[in-house]
This record gives structure tokens, sequence and C-alpha cells, in this order.
């Protein structure tokens, strides 16, 4: 197991230098130039030049590049070009704000999505099963963006129950934005839930159980959920994976400063170094999420284990 | 039994996949007749026209510039249906032709392309998207470039993981003693195989390819007015709720039934073709918000 | 067969759920709208106001974009202000100033005024504040206000440690002078970017000053009001200057609240959480009127919108008739109908109405298709045939989407294809200073009381090359202008070059911007100006 983890460890620098070479070239290939947006009415080719020199922008990429891994090393990402300040201290301040965001829409999803899923199973030569799993493919083919809009203007502008945007007030903030990310995907592990739970309750172990006596809802809550919980944890790991990159979309609608705001504008913005250190923090996080699922996956079902060591990292796809 | 009536029992039996197959029927037959269904020309203004409600001339109503929305959604789901289809198919291809290489030759190559799809996949797929775009610029061709870059990866992960389960099938070894080469065991009797799931998954990938571009276009990183894409049209109507909520249904209401299809269908395939597993792989977690 | 229906019923449910929420949406309970007619400005009160983003920074050097200069002009003060009352510049820090030959400028500073820090400010701290601007290592966004300085050239490129032009007379007196004579520096003075600062705490703040989110002192100017508190993508506290030289600030303070959309924006005031807006989202400026009557500020702007025609390369080299014929071939109503949602006045020429120099009697053009059909056939081009592929080009805004969609189908009806090219703001920007785009949209304003401002920059020959128009005529008109020191001969040099400009159309004309401001019901003395910039130490709220 410890040679497997420092395997995946291992594999952590290609794919760190590769992100970090690829956003190093966005510097110098990705059209557009900011300095003539700053400058607007009035570019003058003195002024432009010292500007440029003024934020930073007139460095060759290789000096560009290697003075990035040398920062990285030190746990520095850069200089933003637009904010002139730690690149650091940005991500430092849009991170808690998505990581509440992907909290609360986790929560949602486990409330509803988990017991939505199982009820879906028990009840499946059911009416209120079928409705269930109907309802939730219904529920994921719904663009989150689009449900953001609407629950803005219903719940926080017309009812006013929770605050229309923003992030002063607390918890409640994200109470909105939580639901609208929350739901779809609880909808994904609603029917990941039933399926699993469908295929336990078809296994012998389970069936001898009932048939010794023992209270149906009690096997079924004690050895259906947890085989039940495997693949909604492997979904859980993904979307852990993208909190660190944010939710661009509904941070948007709900004016939330977390990453997918920052990217969004460090985009608009060429602002490349902030880009640069999200991109390298979100992949840092998700090759990190995507390892520690794995080993919370194997100790769930041992039986996995082995096929994870054995065939790397397959069982994360 | 003929294979005709044979079908349609199973779709029969197959409760999403006869949904599914008779949306998406529906949805393509629009998008084929579009020139015939709509009752205007999509791009046609007339500014006295100005949004319309609703009921009489226009079924639909019409938007800010004047023209029909009926007619902009029924030429909305060329562009979306042409847009999904290519990205799929386009992704499918490369990811089928790495994904076999890297499952059938393994070792250095299977690591390479690994490594590389592990790069791909660490990013949730409009974050990369959004930054590929800002590169390419918006527009239609690069839209789907844009989406086969992000979405190779996944497919190549699932073939190449069902080569590598079929490759060791006694079949193969057969085939392989028979004399025949890595490419004809390749074409002959390992893609063949492999497909199974790959269809059905490849349904559902519709749904989310068709939010993404939506998705997409809501941020003014889409495919470019005047055509009516339901993306643009969707960002468009933001600002109309209030005063024409209809520009914001139509285009709505049909991104979500067409994606429901989609759903719905490659849920039934899946079910039809793999009933034991049959649910969605869980790689497509990147479009967490799509 | 009972799952089905579920499915039916379960769609149609949610099909309903939209159509009603959507319908219901439309009234909007108003709240109390008092116009406190003739009452007395009274002390007190928070004005929450929403910036769409930080600024970049709070330094004045990075004074060229509108967020900074919402906030900046609030905390700094410069040397004189402009009265769009009577179109005219007022005193500010300056009691009184010399011109002579429009080229020197002697500024009597009032004494006593203070930082605030508590320093005085002294004309040796105005020349360090404008010598700092044009400072290479400054990096100055907003150099251009001075670079018609004496010694600027020099001074930008690191050739010299100071501005040959910027002299300290006395304690209290400066004197500017200029390579060449302009009306429009004065006016360029009261641009907030040419404010004074504190050298002692700019150089010790280094690059700090320049960063977003710098702490309050850091941020030190001479305005009504002084920074209490920035923190990133939240929110900009200021509070007021009990020191100020000037008339003090009614409001006890602002929180600029930063949200990103105009559509949230719009959402927050509705839910009575803002109380000041200046961008309303396209789509909703009809309805904001009636839903919030008597509210509604509109304002004209020194802003001429237009879609550039590159005369340097065919078909619009040495076509004037083809150019005329675009320009009789739209519906400017129309479009200010329906894409500006009635904010907007129809453009005849460049100028605004509102300058001195605005003529009503300039021949302009209007909607005509007929004509514009005549003229197109004139040109050459008979239905369109022969026309090589063109493409309109604009940076991607929903505002200036739909207006392209607009234009693109009005030159269609008269047979003049395009296709629609929208780009990224930055990718934008630089392909049109480059004079690369053949169609272009674009928007310039007015920066000083002078039409010069405009005039000169768009089509001077030594102009950016936007459209690459040159015309002898129009440099020696415009140059004249810019050294007679009587108004009205100005006046009359300017709408000349004007006329001969819009009869050559290197543009297809649209119109001029109104924009509209929504406040809430106890919000009082709001003035607007042409510049679009709203003071805020005039506003006071009402009961």
């Amino acid at each position: 197991m410890v040679r497997f983890i420092v395997k995946r460890l291992l594999a952590l620098i290609p794919i760190l230098l590769g992100i970090s070479f690829v956003s190093s070239m966005l510097f110098y290939i990705v059209p557009g130039d900011i300095v003539t947006v700053m400058l607007g009415q009035h570019v003058d080719p003195l002024t432009y030049a010292n500007v440029r020199k003024a934020l930073g922008l007139d460095l060759p990429f290789w000096e560009n590049f290697i003075r990035f891994i040398q920062g990285v090393f030190c746990g520095d990402l850069g200089y933003s070009y637009i904010q002139q300040r730690p690149v650091n201290q940005i991500i430092l301040e849009a991170v808690p704000v998505s990581v509440k965001m992907g909290i609360m829409a986790l929560l949602i999803n486990i409330i509803v999505g988990i017991p939505a899923g199982i009820l879906a199973a028990i009840n499946d030569k059911r009416i209120s099963g079928r409705v269930l799993n109907s309802s939730s493919i219904i529920i994921f083919s719904f663009p989150a963006f689009i449900a953001a809009m609407f629950m803005q203007l219903i719940l926080g502008v017309k009812l006013g129950w929770f605050p229309v945007s923003g992030s002063e007030k607390g918890m409640l903030s994200y109470v909105l934005p939580g639901l609208a990310l929350g739901l779809p995907l609880s909808a994904v592990n609603a029917r990941l839930a039933r399926a699993s739970m469908l295929e336990v309750m078809t296994q012998e172990y389970i069936i001898s159980a009932i048939s010794r006596g023992l209270p149906y809802r009690r096997v079924i809550i004690k050895h259906g959920l947890r085989n039940a919980l495997i693949p909604v944890l492997t979904n859980f790991g993904m979307f852990v994976g993208a909190f660190m990159s944010g939710f661009v979309l509904t941070e948007t609608v709900f004016n939330l400063p977390g990453m997918g705001r920052l990217v969004f504008s460090a985009i608009n913005a060429r602002d490349f170094p902030v880009l640069r250190g999200i991109l390298f923090i979100s992949a840092l996080f998700a090759v990190l999420t995507n390892l520690l699922v794995d080993l919370i996956y194997a100790r769930l079902d041992p039986r996995i284990a082995t096929v994870i060591v054995g065939e790397n990292t397959d069982a994360a796809g | 039994m003929p294979p005709v009536r044979r079908f349609i029992r199973i779709l029969l039996t197959v409760k999403p996949l006869l949904w599914g197959t008779m949306i998406a029927a529906v949805i393509s037959a629009a998008s084929v007749l579009a020139p015939l269904i709509s009752p205007v020309d999509p791009l046609a203004q007339d500014l006295s026209a100005s949004l319309s409600a609703p009921g009489g001339q226009w079924i639909l109503g019409t938007d800010a510039l004047g023209r029909d929305v009926f007619s902009r959604v029924v030429y909305g789901s060329r562009i979306s249906l042409a847009f999904a289809f290519w990205v799929l198919t386009l992704s499918l291809l490369t990811g089928t032709v790495l994904g076999t290489v890297a499952g059938y030759f393994g070792g250095i190559v299977d690591s390479v392309i690994m490594r590389v799809s592990d790069i791909f996949l660490s990013f949730p797929s409009l974050l990369l998207a959004m930054i590929i775009t800002a590169f390419t610029g918006p527009g239609m061709v690069n839209l789907v470039g844009v989406f086969v870059v992000v979405y190779w990866a996944v497919f190549a992960r699932l073939i190449r993981g069902q080569v590598i389960s079929i490759k060791s099938m006694p079949y193969i070894d057969a085939a392989r003693i028979a004399g025949t080469g890595p490419f004809g065991i390749i074409t002959k009797h390992l893609l063949p195989n492999c497909f199974s799931p790959v269809i059905a998954y490849g349904a559902m990938m519709m749904g989310d390819f068709i939010i993404g571009e939506t998705a997409l276009s809501f941020l003014g990183l889409g495919i470019q007015p005047p055509k009516p894409s339901w993306g643009v049209m969707l960002a468009d109507a933001r600002n109309y709720l209030f005063t024409a909520p209809w520009l914001m249904l139509a285009p709505g209401f049909a991104v979500l039934i067409t994606v429901l299809g989609f759903n719905l269908l490659g849920d039934g395939l899946g079910y039809l073709l793999n009933p034991k597993q049959h649910e969605r792989v869980g790689v497509s977690y990147g479009n967490t918000e799509g | 067969m009972r799952r089905n229906k579920k499915l039916i019923l379960f769609v149609f449910a949610c099909f309903l759920f939209f159509a009603f929420f959507s319908t219901g949406c439309g009234s909007s309970n108003v709240t109390g709208v008092t116009t406190a007619g003739g009452q007395q400005p009274k002390n007190g009160g928070i004005l929450r106001y929403p910036l769409l983003d930080d600024p970049i920074s709070l330094d004045p050097a990075n004074f060229n974009e509108e967020l900074g200069i919402e906030v900046g002009k609030e905390i700094y003060d410069g040397l004189v202000e402009l009265d769009f009352d009577k179109n005219v510049i007022v005193p500010a820090h300056a009691e009184k100033w010399d011109i002579k030959d429009n080229r020197v400028f002697t500024f009597y500073l009032r004494p006593g005024t203070k930082f605030h820090n508590g320093k005085e400010v002294t004309a040796e701290d105005f020349r360090y504040s404008f010598d700092r601007l044009l400072d290479p290592d400054t990096g100055a966004t907003v150099a251009w206000i001075l670079e018609n300085v004496k010694g600027a050239a020099a001074r930008m490129s690191g050739k010299t440690e100071d501005t040959e032009g910027i002299k300290v007379i006395d304690k209290y007196t400066l004197q500017i002078t200029l390579e060449n004579p302009s009306p429009s520096f004065l006016s360029w003075l009261a641009h907030p970017g040419a404010a004074v600062v504190d050298r002692e705490t700019v150089e010790k703040a280094g690059k700090d000053f320049k960063a977003t989110g710098a702490r309050p002192d850091i941020v030190v100017g001479t305005g009504p009001f002084k920074l209490s508190r920035w923190i990133p993508k939240n929110v900009i506290k200021i509070v007021r200057n009990e020191e100020y030289y000037g008339r003090k600030a009614y409001l006890d303070g602002v929180d600029f609240k930063i949200i990103p959309d105009t559509t949230t924006i719009l959402n927050e005031f509705r839910a009575g959480n803002l109380d000041f807006i200046d961008h309303i989202p396209p789509g909703q400026k009809s309805l904001v009127e009636k839903e919030f009557p008597g509210q509604v500020i509109r304002n004209t702007i020194w802003n001429i919108e237009f879609i550039g025609l590159n005369v340097s390369k065919p078909p619009f080299k040495d076509n004037v008739k083809l150019r005329q014929a675009l320009n009789y071939a739209i519906d400017r109503d129309g479009i200010i109908r329906v894409v500006l949602e009635g904010n907007g006045v129809p453009a005849k020429g460049v100028l605004p109405p509102g300058m001195a120099e605005y003529n009503e009697n300039l021949r302009g053009y209007t909607y005509d298709p007929a004509k514009a059909s005549a003229f197109l056939a004139e040109a050459g081009y008979p239905g369109g045939r022969g026309l090589p592929p063109l493409e309109l080009a604009y940076n991607v805004r929903e505002q200036n989407q739909k207006l392209a969609e607009a234009v693109q189908a009005q030159l269609q009806e008269v047979g003049f294809p395009t296709k629609l090219k929208g780009m990224p703001l930055p990718v934008y920007q630089r392909e049109v200073g480059a004079g690369a785009l053949s169609m272009f949209r674009l928007a310039w304003s007015a920066d000083s009381l002078d039409a010069g401002c405009i005039l000169k920059p768009l089509f001077g020959s030594k102009a950016e090359n936007f459209f690459h128009y040159k015309n002898p005529e129009v440099d020696r008109l415009l140059d004249k202008a810019q050294s007679v020191a009587e108004q009205g001969e100005r006046i009359k040099l300017y709408r000349q070059a004007e006329q001969i400009i819009v009869d050559e159309a290197p543009a297809i004309w649209l119109f001029h911007p109104v924009n509209l401001y929504l406040k809430a019901g106890n919000i009082q003395g709001v003035q607007t100006n042409p510049m679009d910039i709203v003071p805020l130490s005039s506003i006071w709220i009402s009961g």
C-alpha cells in the first residue's frame, strides 16, 4: 500500500510540470493584449511600453517558466499582473468561498440524494419508486445555472427567504447556490445509490439474511448502505476536485467571489499568473483527492484494493 | 422473429429506451425538417414586432429584435444536435484510437497516454473549455474542437479499460495463434466487442455536450450570433425574465427535453446492452455545473 | 404504462412551475417613492453603491478605468474640477489660474488644504504627483493627461529625471508649460488621475500602492471621503473626510459593494440592499421605469457610438458613395428603440448634443433604404454584387451583440452582406488599435470640455489609425482650433471639420447613448453629468 501511495505521488511530478509548462505557454500564445484595454482611448507607444514593463509583462518564456518553478518550491505561485499582489493571497481569498459552497452542495447532495436512491430501490416495484427514479433523471437534465437564476428570483427576490447574492450573511448565503449545485448532483447520486442498492438486494447473503428472519429494513440499511456508498463516494471524490476550480456560473449568478469567478476574470483580464496558479493548485488537489478516494474505497471494499494497487490509476477513472 | 419486430419488442419492454428514442427522433426530425416546420426565417428581424407575446402570428412570441422564437428554437435544434454529434464523433474517434493503442500495447505508450489523459481529466471540463476558448476564440468549429480536447480522455479511458479486459479473453489468443496481426485483432475482435458500454455512455454524453454548449454561450464564449443556438438564446433571455418570459421558457424547455431524451436513451441502451452494470460510469464530474 | 404517465405529468408540472413563476414576477412591490423637493440636505447615512469589479488599484496613476474613477474621484482631488451646469472649469486645490496662449498655465493654490494624514498640500506635492505620472517606473495608464507637457516624452522614455515643463514657483504656486497649445489641458487636469498624492506615503508603500485591496494608510488623498476598508471582491468602504477644504460630504460614508453582474445588481436593488445603481441590464430598462416610477434618472452621455469603416482597404477605399450608402441603410430610431430600449439619441454626426460645439444644422444621414440601394449601385455594387466578404467586428458584450445583429440585418436588407465577428475585449482592443479591422463597432467618449478630444484622436492624421482616415483640410482646421483662444471662433472651426468628416463618412454614425441611473426613494441630490461621473459628496439621504 505504501508503495502504491509513493508511486502515485511520484506520478504527480510529471503532471504538475506539464501543467506548469503549458500554463506558462498560455502567457505567450493566447491572443489579446490587456494593456491596450487598460489604456483605452489613449494608446501611446511610450505609455504602452512603460505600463507593460511596470506590470512585468515583458519577461521571456524561459525566465518566466523557471522563475515559476523556483517559486513553487518556496510555496510562491507568483505575482498577479493586474492586481499587483501575490497570487497566493488572491487564491487564498477565493478558496474558502468555493469550499463553503461545495460543502453546502455536498450536504444537500447527501441529504437528498442517498435517501432518494435507497427509497427508489426499496420501492422499485411500486409507483413511488418509479416516480423517484424518473424525477431524478429529469432533475439531472436541468442545467444548474438556469435553476440558479430561478431560485434567486423566487426564493431570494420575491420571497426574501435567502440573501439574493453575496457572501455577507454567513452560511445562509450559501443555501441557494448549494441548492442550485447540489440538486442536480443529488439526482446523479440517487441513481448511483439506487443501482448499487438494487444489485446488493439480489445478492445471496442479503436474501438468506432475510429468509433467516432478520428484519428486512435492518438488513437493507446495514448491508445495502455500505455497498451503495461506494460508487457514490467515487463521485464525491470527483466533485471535491471541482471545488478548487470553482463553479463559474453559479458564482456569477450569486455573486460569490470564489475560484470560478476568479478564473473567469483572470481569463478576461489575461491575468496569466493567477490563471497558472489556479491551474496548478486545482490539478494538485484533483490528483490528491483521487488518491484519497481510492484509499477510502479500498478500505470500504478490500476486493477493490488489489485492483487499484495492481492496475494503478484505472479505478480512479 | 424478424429484427424489426424484435427491436419494437425491446423498445416496449425497456421504457427509458422507448421514451429516449421517441424524444431523440422528434428532435432529430425537427432539426432535419426545420425549413418546413418553422414559419419564418429565424434570422428575419422585424423591429416593430419587438418582444411580441406568444399567440397569433408568433406561436412562441418574438425576441428583442423581433425574430420569431419558435423558428429560432426549431433551427436551434440543428445547431445543438450538430454540435453534440460532431463532438461525440470526434472525441469518440480520438478516444478510441488512443485508448485502443494504450490498452493493447501497454507499457510506455500506455503510461504516456494515460498520464496525459490524467492531466486533462484533472480539470473540470468547463474550466478547461473556458481557457481553451480564450485561446481559440468563440465559434462553432472552435467550440467543437474545444470539447473534443476536453472529452477525448474520458472515452480513451473507457475504451482502454474495455480493451484490457477483452484482451485476455481466450478467443483473442486463438486469433493471435491463428496468425492475425495486431491491426486485425484490434479491428476484427477487440473494437466490435468494446462498444456496447461506449454507445450507451455516448448517448448520455450528448446531453452533457448540449448543456456544456449552453453554459459556454451563457458566458459569451459559445456559438456566435446571429446563429440561433439555444445557449445564446438563454443567455439573451436572462434579462427579459420579467418582461418576456417566453424567451427563457422556449429554449429552456427545448434544452431540458433534449437532454432528458438523450439521458433516457443512454439509460435504456445501457440497460439493454449491459443489464448488469448499466449505470453511468463516474467520469463526468467535470460538468458539475452543467 | 403508469410510469410513463407519471413522467409526462412530471414534465408538465415542471413546465407549469416555469410558467407560473415567471409570469408571477411582473409585479414588484415598489417601496415608498417620495421626492423630497425643497428639503434641506441633511447629514448622515451610508450609501450602498455597486461596483462591477474591484478597481485595479486606488493609485491615481491607474485611474484610466471607470471603476478606479468611480471610487478614486471621492478620495482624491486635483487642481481643478468641471462644472457641467455651465460647462466651465472651477477651482479645487487651485484657487485661481492664469493661462497664456493655451500653453503656459500658472496655478495659485489654496493654502491650508490637507491630506487625509494631516499634512499640508503644497505646490511641491503637485509637482511630485505630476512628475510621478510621467516617470517610466510608475507605468501610469493616465500618462496621457500630461503627455503634452514640455519634456514629457523625454521623461517617459527615461532620458531625464524630472519633467522640464512642471515648475514650482513658490510654496503655493505651480507653473506648467506645454509643448503645443491645448484647449483641453485644463479639463484634463480635472481628471481624477491628475490628483495630488503624498510623496512620503507613496514611496514608503512602494508596490503595495498599486495593489488591489491596498490598506487605508497607503491610500492617502485629499478628497471629500477617505478609504476606511477594502476587502477585494467584497466591499470598499469610504468615510467622510471631516477636514475637507471644500463643502463637506453629507453622507457618513459609502459602501461600494462589488457585484460583477448587472442582473444580480438589479435584484439586490429590488431586495432593498442597494441605494443607487448606474448599470441597468439591457432588457430591463423599460421595465425599471415602470417598476420604480420617479426613481429613474436619465442622462445623455457625451459619447458617440459608430461602426468604423477602414478607408485604406477595399471596398471602402476611395468610395465615399458606398460609405454614405451604408449610413442611409441604418434605421437609427429602430435600433435605439429595440437595442437601447429608447435610451439614446440618433447620431447625425460625431459630436454629441450638449457639447458647446454640437451643430444642430449639421447635414447628416437619415434612414432611407431606397437611397441606400441607389448609392450602393452608384458605388459600383448594384444589389451588393461584387462585394468582397466583410466582417463586422465587435467586442463581446450583450448590448454590442444585439447592436451588431441589428446592423447586420439592416445592411443585408439593402444588399450589403456581412458576417459578425465577436471578440473578447483584449483581442478586440488590440486589433482595433492596430487598424486591422474592416468594419468595427466603437464608442468614443469626450474626456474634456473641448470637442478636440473627440475629433483629433479619431480623425486627425496623427490619430490612432482606426479608420486610416486622412484629410489635410480637417487637419488644418483642427490644428487651428487648438491654438485659438476665443471659444466662438474655435466652435466654428470644429463644426467645419465635423461637417467634412461626416460628409466623407469614414463610419456609420449610430447614436449617442443615454445612461439610466436608478436611486432608492430616499436618495437626494444626485448630480449627473455627461461624462457619466456621479459625484457622491453632494448626495444625501432623506427621512
